[in-house]
């Protein structure tokens, strides 16, 4: 008790005992700082990377492209795969009509190698889908299993509830045609896949003709973009949506430009007050570059109504359309119907949903940024722009390309938080971008059935089940999946031309993770060192306390107390202005950390220091997430240097004899 | 506490203590032999550096002789490890210090209970609960009885020296301890202090309190039961 007691007196009313504790609280801040800005860093890297390629990056290395993408991922992770084959009604041995077929090798590769066990004599049987048709006319949709004998026979079974569609003794006129077949996954960590297409091209706005951007394209797939990363997080319209598409509610549209414009007017009156605040003459650029702005809102919301009016018309005239495609009208009326469609698209001012564009927040000229950091949009959805695309892919003649044009209309703008990204891309619709890239399928031109180059993509984006799934982990899968690919282009070799790489998010942003994770292990064994100085400062200082206290020791000594007892004292001493100084210093981080970036914008609006550039460090903002565990250890180690500290001097303090402790001057 | 009935509390006998002081080697007890019976009053009178100190320190078990033996209580301390040694220091002997050696950090009250606090510490949980309580109880009645009740919540530095010096010896006292050794208990006070100081040790000693005190000042054993004189490392009566 009476440790205890000495060592909670000694606490208080020692002066000397609090800057102990000051230098060991700024230290743990310190490093609480270091660490936590530099793992947040390479957090942000990480969630950017993934946000934008999920946690595998399928690339072929020319730019061909990936073709067959939609057949691979159905292997891959499981789903529908199409099976190439037409499959022909026969009667049954009971009667019954059956579907039989001479099976592809490539199908028979899918299906054996999406079944379980991966044996080649076995009998498969997998669950799917087909369309029923008889002389070219569709009779219904048919679910049932697909068998694979061991004589590599492929049938088709109707399940009880679809062979009541199927007309019975109706002869051999009945094909099934669209024929899908669900697999289970060949590689089951496997969550998500999305086709991916990534190009150049140069961005123009109508009626602007000094507006010439050279920007990089992705083509996505929405909703399944979400699926693979977490691009739906940053959408401006559809943020807060379930689901996310190419074509949104112009209602939803108009709502959130309604609030942007409101917010910009806040901003505006907020700058003129400061201004007359400040006495300044007249108006300065921010508040007409912010009028700017909200007049291209304003404009933005009259195209939107304008374009509600035509919904209506526009659906009704899309219905007449598939009407007349339907009852095979004839082809005069056809047109006439198209031209009709393409008027009122026209009139509508919003192009249709394949010609829609998703900017990044962050396009010079088409937003720009407060001092505060506040992001001001000037072109909004509503607003069209031009997209000007080489198509890399699909010519032989790198002399002879010819750009691609497309007006597209904007339905939403996407911020990743990576500045070097969201001021550079822009997103397509995949199928759009695909066609503008010439990576659409090609066909022979004798017979238009035959493909001569598959549709393409340039990546697959996988996602990988499960969060934080380590390097190690996803290297094995990178591993399988390339495996699984060699594999799949034996069987479709026009999926690939060139060698394809399968590699993890983090060997993708090597170049930039790399340096990143050196300069925090470098940082931190430097401040560590430097934190070497709050051990020895304890130590010198508990040296000093037990100086001071020799005579105590020897009255202590002579009333009883044991050596322990005497060490207890001074250890718990420093154990406990270690841990003091490492809660406060922990405290202290945490919050300068939480803060650091108003801290930031006040030092950069008060001294004129801003060391955060937002160009240099791809991101807007200062990361600051702090790591728990990084924290404790630090805590730790704060107070192992209080005790190590305290180690000497308590030894010395508790081997002193009560006499010579008593005689010390 | 226990008038005179012929038991030694302190045994000392033909006990040698030599210091070295760098190349030098210090002779200061040369067989020294003191027996103390219980309730008796002893006076250790001696010239500076004669060695009073370094039997006192000897006797309370706060140094080890070079020879001879010390019996504390019938008990040899040669054959006493480290913890029997700090039980001893603990309960047995309570130590006067011509300096007080009172901790600037502890108000009295707290100055007096550190010994039962350092005592109760050796106890189970719940001896620490009612010791400390006790211990509480008996040091407000010793610092009563030195009159120092309306001081209990001073540090030392705001009491005078007489006031410091009873502190040191309720301090000393609240043990209960068999053997009182006060080293030069009035050498840092003014005369009419020490004389109080004295009566105060007297008045113990007549409730039974075994008293071995040092003092160079041969003007102030004359309470004292016995006197002894130390010269040059040796003791004559």
């Amino acid at each position: 008790m009476y440790k205890l007691f000495l060592c909670l007196r000694y606490l208080r009313s020692r002066i000397i005992a609090y800057f102990a504790m000051m230098g060991v609280a700024l230290c743990v801040a310190m490093l609480v700082i270091v660490v936590s800005v530099m793992n947040g860093f390479l957090e942000k890297i990480e969630t950017a990377a993934k946000g934008l390629f999920g946690d595998i990056v399928i690339e072929g290395s020319g730019s061909y492209g990936l073709g067959r993408y939609d057949e691979f991922i159905a292997v891959l992770k499981g789903g529908e795969f199409p099976l190439q084959t037409q499959f022909k009604a026969a009667s049954g041995d009971d009667g019954t009509v059956v579907f039989t077929a001479n099976a592809r090798p490539a199908d028979m590769w899918a299906m054996r190698r999406g079944s379980p066990d991966d044996k080649r004599d076995r009998k498969i049987s997998l669950p799917g889908k087909a369309t029923l048709r008889a002389d070219a006319k569709k009779l219904g949709e048919l679910s049932g299993r697909f068998e694979l004998s061991e004589a590599n026979e492929l049938r088709f079974l109707p399940d009880s509830a679809s062979a009541s569609l199927v007309p019975q003794n109706s002869g051999t006129g009945l094909i099934l045609t669209d024929c899908r077949v669900e697999l289970p996954p060949a590689v089951a960590q496997v969550e998500a896949a999305s086709p991916f297409i990534f190009t150049y091209g140069e961005l123009r706005i109508p009626g602007q003709t000094h507006y010439r951007n050279p920007v990089q394209i992705a083509g996505i797939r929405l909703p399944q973009r979400a699926e693979v990363s977490d691009f739906e997080d940053g959408l401006f319209v559809q943020g807060e949506q379930a689901t996310w598409t190419f074509d949104p509610p112009i209602a939803l549209m108009r709502k959130r430009i309604e609030e942007d414009r409101r917010n910009i007017g806040r901003i505006l009156e907020r700058e003129i007050a400061r201004r007359n605040s400040e006495g300044a003459a007249g108006e300065g650029p921010l508040p007409e570059r912010l009028r700017n702005a909200m007049y291209f809102h304003d404009q933005g919301l009259l195209i939107l109504q304008n374009a509600e009016r035509f919904q209506k018309p526009l659906r009704d005239a899309v219905e007449e359309l598939r009407q007349a495609e339907k009852s095979g009208a004839a082809e005069a009326r056809k047109e006439q119907l198209e031209a009709k469609l393409e008027t009122l698209v026209e009139r509508s001012g919003l192009r249709p949903p394949d010609q829609r564009v998703i900017l990044g927040l962050g396009l010079p000229g088409l937003s720009f940024r407060t001092e505060k950091g506040e992001t001001i949009r000037i072109l909004v959805p509503g607003h069209q722009v031009v997209l000007y695309i080489w198509p890399l892919s699909g010519s032989d003649d790198p002399t002879r390309i010819t750009p691609n044009v497309r007006r597209l209309t904007i339905v939403d703008d996407n911020k990743s938080g990576v500045s070097s990204i969201d001021s550079r891309m822009l997103y397509l619709p995949f199928d759009t971008l695909q066609e503008l890239n010439n990576m659409s399928a090609t066909y022979s031109a004798g017979t238009p059935s035959e493909i001569v180059e598959p549709a393409r993509c340039s990546q697959i984006h996988l996602k990988v089940r499960g969060q934080r799934i380590g390097e190690k982990r996803l290297r094995k899968i990178c591993r399988d999946v390339e495996n699984l690919w060699r594999d799949f282009h034996e069987w479709f070799p026009k999926a690939s031309r060139t060698d394809v790489s399968v590699q993890t998010w983090r060997q993708r942003q090597a170049s930039v993770v790399g340096p990143i994770e050196t300069q925090r292990t470098l940082v931190v064994v430097m401040f560590a060192v430097i934190s070497l100085v709050s051990v020895v400062l304890i130590f010198v200082i508990f040296y000093m306390i037990v100086v001071q206290k020799t005579k105590d020791i020897g009255v202590l000594k002579a009333i009883g107390a044991s050596d322990g007892g005497v060490a207890w004292i001074f250890l718990a001493y420093g154990a406990t202005i270690g841990f003091l100084g490492a809660i406060l210093g922990t405290i202290g981080g945490i919050l300068f950390v939480h803060n650091i970036n108003p801290i930031h914008d006040w030092m950069a609006e008060t001294i004129g220091f801003a060391p955060w550039s937002r160009d240099t460090f791809m991101f807007d903002e200062i990361p600051n997430t702090v790591n728990p565990s990084a924290v404790i250890m630090i805590v730790l180690g704060a107070i192992g240097a209080g005790l190590l500290g305290a180690m000497v001097p308590s030894i010395r303090a508790a081997r002193m004899q009560p006499v010579e402790a008593l005689r010390y001057e | 506490m226990s008038r005179p009935n012929g038991q030694l509390a302190i045994d000392v006998q033909g006990v040698h203590k030599s210091y070295r002081l760098g190349r030098v080697t210090l002779k200061v007890l040369r067989g020294v032999s003191l027996q103390v019976e219980r309730g008796r009053f002893v006076a250790v009178v001696g010239a500076s550096g004669s060695g009073k100190s370094t039997l006192l320190h000897l006797a309370g078990v706060l140094d080890r002789q070079d020879s001879g033996t010390i019996k504390i209580n019938g008990v040899d301390m040669q054959s006493v490890g480290a913890a029997g040694r700090n039980r001893i220091r603990c309960r047995d002997i309570g130590f006067v210090f011509q300096f007080y050696h009172l901790m600037g950090e502890l108000n009295v009250l707290e100055n007096v209970m550190l010994p039962a606090m350092v005592d109760s510490s050796a106890l189970g949980w719940l001896h620490k609960r009612r010791g400390a309580k006790a211990a509480r109880a008996r040091a407000m009645d010793l610092l009563e009885k030195l009159g120092l009740d309306d001081r209990l919540k001073h540090r030392p530095r705001e009491l005078s020296g007489g006031e410091r010096q009873r502190v040191a010896i309720a301090r000393a006292l609240i043990n209960d301890p068999d053997v009182l050794l006060a080293d030069e208990p009035t050498g840092n006070l003014d005369s009419k202090t020490g004389r109080q100081i004295m009566r105060l040790l007297k008045s113990f000693n007549d409730a039974g309190q075994t008293i071995v005190m040092v003092t160079h000042d041969a003007s102030l054993v004359k309470e004292c039961d016995r006197v002894e004189h130390l010269r040059d490392g040796r003791l004559n009566a």
